[in-house]
């Protein structure tokens, strides 16, 4: 970022003069200009940066306005995830508590998700508790399930959607053993999705909505 | 009896003219406790920076970052409204920064901050004066955007008292094309 004016400072009049100089200082007026660098960045470059980990479009930046986004659509834009199935979208850490029913890709015996589908970086210079949280728009889904995986320091946390359960959330904490992630720190972020059990009609189940990252 | 003409004269007298940082001046900028978007750079000067060396480069698009306590109502929805920007040490009463007068008189204090490009992103500066929000002179909600670029408030802050000062950056209607950097110009009359 480019650094824009450097400083400015002009004081009108200073009640300094004369022989009593001992006087309180009062002033006249005064200015001071100072720079504020705030840019509007893309996620991938934000202080709380959200990374595509992806080689496709399923998970991607978008170009203008530069946000994450997840998006089952294909190129048709109205593909989706079929009835019937299981969906996955990056490589849970093998943790036992930490995982769906049968899961498409684990990383087997690691603690630590090293194929993630995206990444929530922490780029400030200070430790943040960062706080993911997923809102299906529908209030009903049924036999259907929405399951993500996050990790950072070895530690998992999950959010389980299904049923009326339809929105979710977990802090990213360190849990009492670790700090909150810390600066430099990637937590990693994979989705999983099944459909098996859902036994409605498939133009009434839509599993879209809003991802909310928050960081303290 | 003439006059008491003389041809020179020479006294000298003292003035006490100091340059200080801005954290030690009449008009003091005083960072708040969240050191690294504001602090005091390595001039002596307040910097406001939402870059980081760890290689953050600024908000996000579609996002909002606040450093510093607000209360509302206030700025479009604070991300939290616990205690209010006043510093006096506790959590849910910091600032991003304060504006104290050491001075001996009051001083009608301006904030104005001018953007660059703000498009439709928003930069908001909450400012309450330390004799309290509900005071005639009190709290003040500057907002810059496009249209209301520069904007100012202006708030009287007596001898010993500040006007504590937080900030939100509100990005949901704007573009990756915005730039909210710009110039703060604090001014006491």
């Amino acid at each position: 970022m480019t650094k824009r004016r450097k400083f400015l400072l002009g004081m009108g009049s200073l009640a300094a003069g004369g022989a009593a100089a001992m006087g309180s200082g009062a002033f006249t007026a005064m200015s001071a200009e100072r720079d504020a660098d705030i840019n509007v960045v893309a996620d991938d470059s934000g202080l709380i940066a959200l990374v595509d980990e992806q080689p496709g479009d399923t998970v991607h930046q978008t170009d203008n306005p530069g946000e994450l986004a997840i998006d089952f659509s294909g190129m048709s834009g109205d593909a989706g995830v079929n009835v019937n199935s299981r969906y996955q979208l990056g490589e849970f850490a093998d943790k036992g508590w930490a995982l769906p029913d049968d899961p498409l890709a684990v990383n087997t015996g690691s603690n630590v998700m090293e194929d993630p589908a995206f990444s929530i970086v922490n780029n400030d210079t200070v430790n943040h508790e960062i706080t993911v949280s997923y809102d299906i728009d529908q209030s009903d889904i049924g036999g259907a399930r929405v399951y993500w995986q996050f990790e950072d320091e070895a530690r998992q946390y999950t959010i389980d959607l299904t049923g009326t359960t339809t929105s979710g959330s977990a802090t990213i904490d360190g849990k009492g053993a670790d700090p909150a992630p810390e600066p430099g720190d990637a937590v990693g972020a994979a989705l999983f999705i099944d459909t098996r059990d859902y036994n409605g009609d498939p133009d009434d189940l839509d599993l879209s909505g809003t991802l909310t990252v928050s960081a303290d | 009896m003439g006059s008491g003409a003389f041809t020179a004269m020479s006294a000298e007298r003292d003035a006490d003219i100091d340059v200080v940082t801005d954290e030690n001046g009449l008009l003091a900028l005083v960072a708040g406790e969240e050191p690294d978007r504001v602090y005091q750079n390595s001039d002596g000067e307040l910097d406001i920076t939402f870059t980081s060396d760890q290689g953050g480069e600024g908000v996000n698009v579609n996002s909002r970052y606040q450093v510093g306590s607000m209360r509302g109502p206030g700025p479009t929805p604070e991300l939290s409204s616990a205690g209010q920007p006043q510093n006096k040490g506790s959590p849910e009463e910091n600032t991003a920064f304060s504006v104290v007068n050491q001075d001996s008189v009051s001083h009608e204090v301006t904030l104005e901050y001018e953007a660059d490009d703000p498009g439709d992103s928003v930069v908001w500066f909450q400012a309450v004066p330390s004799t309290g929000p509900g005071s005639p002179n009190g709290q003040a909600d500057l907002e810059v955007t496009s249209g209301k670029n520069p904007n100012s408030v202006t708030r009287e802050i007596s001898p010993g008292e500040y006007l504590g000062v937080s900030i939100l950056v509100d990005t949901r209607d704007g573009s990756v094309d915005d730039d909210l950097t710009g110039t703060l110009t604090v001014s006491g009359n």
